[in-house]
């Protein structure tokens, strides 16, 4: 266990990527141990943990949200959004806020939601006299909501690995997103009103039915995706498909700004992005096999039994643990690592799989908008021209936020679990 | 050294995208198969699976180019440009280590392991051409992983000759770069 850390934490602070530093720890730990035989488990184990029909899902979600932004969706939602709360004071950071939620519904990735709303917004923000290093971390933190919100990458995962029903997590998701988006804006508005913040433009009129037209697609994107799968009109994974489908004729037809060259582009973009993910979950794979033969999830299980056997506790504990997880490693590698120790604890925890999966992807959402490894925080900090470290200070107080909404999932049953109820 | 960096960029590019089009055009397909005719594929599923598996491992080297592999550079960027570089190396040399195991281990595996058909193959070709027809073997499916990550080592050591280059002319690394014009386009409002 010590070797295995201790390998992948050197390995990552010499820059060595994530994927190969999980596949370093495990062979070094495999070679170490004379496990030679298990060596030949390794590409077993890696293409064991890529082939399934539901993980298809993630490159046509990632696809769709890529047509969808291709073909300048992103801006339409940005028009509407400032039509809708732009007059108030500090409008375009409530702008952000609604834009972000609105996109998170073409989006199934947090890190496609900031570079593709923070492209827009940062610069905006910034010429509007905000700091940049507060539009980058509202932007970050805005993000969380895209894997809240159908389609969700991580979600898809989650039910892939558990079983527990796309389309239920995927409604399940809605709630606690609403609550942040809800938080974040009255935080806005609240700073606003603190450091006078201007208002935003206001939209001519002959714009603004334009605006409306423009950003119905994205908001009758989730519909259909959770609709689809909720009606058992399709799978998963055909819903993704349908949605990219959906994103050409509405790039193509509807707002003609999709050329033949950029849906090309869209999808060399979607194999490369989806190549990384699935990279990762390769070597995640890898390193989650050796960690059985090392017996470590129940290690871990034990442990955290020997502490207490009140759920609330245990709860509490779990979320410490993945918290700390989601530092270092990306959600999809961590959830792969810790279902092992979830299969031990879950039972005496008493909290519906489906709750489980939204609480366990917002709290390694979190993990995205932390340092070291917070992809979230190096796309807006890239684009808004600072420091990790002033983005970090600046967001503090979202994440505050966002941590908050976690208390809630796990506090309030209801807010995840009223929705599919509802649509049983 | 640019014409092969071109060269195998266009190639990969170009069947990764073949991929993901074969991969939606199959799954609409499908849908609509099932909707409107009542009938279905039944190598449609596993066939999407196998393209998967072949289009990760193979896009694997443009997803390192394009930094989609993540890394953390945050301690490489804070030290001197000369010790940056020497963890560049060492972090290059133990890529390579595990890649090139991987791939060794990789090609055994589908030797061992690889030996039966295809199932999808057999009901798609047996269909086509009658039952005479050899069905490629399962091999073709685990050569993905050997190839995706042996193009992905030789990209990574096609930067640590590079690396050893600057580290023998007595230079550092330099220094990071900004953002990419690529994450702050768009911009009006």
């Amino acid at each position: 266990m010590i070797l295995i850390l201790a390998t992948f934490t050197f390995a990552l602070a010499l820059g060595i990527p994530v994927a190969i530093s999980l596949g370093l720890s495990s062979i070094s730990y495999l070679l170490a141990h004379g496990h030679l035989h298990l060596l030949l488990a390794m590409p077993q184990r890696m293409i064991a943990g890529i082939d399934s029909f539901v993980l298809l899902t993630i490159p046509l979600f990632i696809l769709a949200g890529n047509l969808m932004n291709a073909a300048n969706l992103t801006q339409q939602i940005v028009r509407f959004a400032q039509m809708l709360v732009g007059r108030l004071r500090g409008g375009l950071a409530v702008v952000n806020v609604i834009s972000s939620l609105l996109f998170a519904g073409v989006s199934g990735a947090a890190t496609a939601e900031a570079s593709a709303i923070g492209s827009v917004m940062v610069p905006a923000m910034v010429r509007d006299g905000y700091r940049p290093a507060y539009a980058a971390a509202l932007t970050a933190v805005g993000s969380l909501l895209g894997p809240m919100i159908p389609p969700s990458l991580s979600l898809v995962l989650y039910g892939a690995l558990t079983g527990t029903s796309i389309g239920d997590l995927f409604l399940a998701g809605i709630g606690p997103a609403f609550a942040l988006a809800g938080l974040l804006t009255l935080y806005v508005l609240w700073r606003a009103r603190a450091e006078n913040h201007p208002a935003a433009p206001l939209l001519p009129r002959h714009e603004r039915r334009a605006a409306t037209v423009g950003a119905i697609p994205a908001m009758l994107l989730p519909v259909i995706i959770v609709g689809g799968i909720r009606g058992g009109i399709f799978t998963p994974t055909e819903a993704a498909a349908v949605a990219c489908v959906y994103a050409l004729l509405i790039g193509g037809l509807l707002y003609r700004s999709l050329s033949l060259r950029e849906i090309e582009r869209s999808f060399f973009e979607t194999a490369t992005m989806s190549a990384g993910i699935m990279l990762v979950i390769a070597m995640a794979s890898v390193t989650a096999f050796v960690m059985g033969i090392e017996n470590i999830p129940q290690k871990v299980a034990a442990a955290m039994l020997s502490v207490s056997e009140t759920p609330a506790v245990l709860i509490l504990m779990l979320n410490l643990l993945l918290l700390v997880l989601g530092l270092f490693l990306e959600p999809m590698a961590a959830m792969i690592l810790i279902m092992p120790i979830l299969a031990q604890v879950t039972p005496l925890m008493g909290l519906d799989p489906v709750q489980m999966g939204i609480m366990i992807v917002l709290n390694l959402m979190i993990g995205m908008v932390t340092p070291p490894v917070g992809l979230v925080l190096f796309i807006v900090g890239a684009i808004a021209r600072v420091s990790l470290e002033e983005v970090t200070r600046a967001a503090l107080p979202l994440i505050g936020l966002a941590v908050l909404v976690l208390f809630l999932t796990v506090a309030a049953p209801p807010l995840t679990l009223f929705l599919p109820s509802l649509l049983k | 050294m640019s014409g092969i960096r071109t060269f195998h960029g266009t190639a990969i590019r170009a069947v990764t995208v073949a991929m993901l089009v074969i991969l939606l055009a199959l799954m609409i397909v499908q849908v609509v198969l099932r909707y409107v005719f009542g009938t279905s594929l039944i190598w449609a599923e596993e066939v999407c699976r196998y393209l998967l598996i072949w289009g990760s491992f193979l896009a694997a080297i443009l997803a390192y180019e394009r930094g989609e592999i993540v890394a953390v550079t945050m301690l490489r960027d804070a030290v001197s440009r000369r010790v940056a570089l020497a963890m560049a190396i060492a972090g290059s040399l133990a890529s390579c280590a595990l890649l090139c195991t991987l791939v060794l281990y990789g090609v055994k595996y589908a030797l061992k392991t690889g030996r039966q058909p295809i199932p999808a193959l057999r009901f798609l070709l047996g269909d086509l051409f009658g039952t005479a027809m050899p069905i490629p073997s399962m091999f073709w499916v685990y050569l993905a992983l050997p190839l995706g990550l042996g193009l992905l080592a030789l990209r990574i050591g096609v930067d640590l000759v590079r690396q050893l280059g600057l580290w023998r002319s007595g230079q550092g690394l330099p220094a990071p770069q900004g953002p990419d014009a690529d994450a702050v386009r768009g911009g009006e409002l």
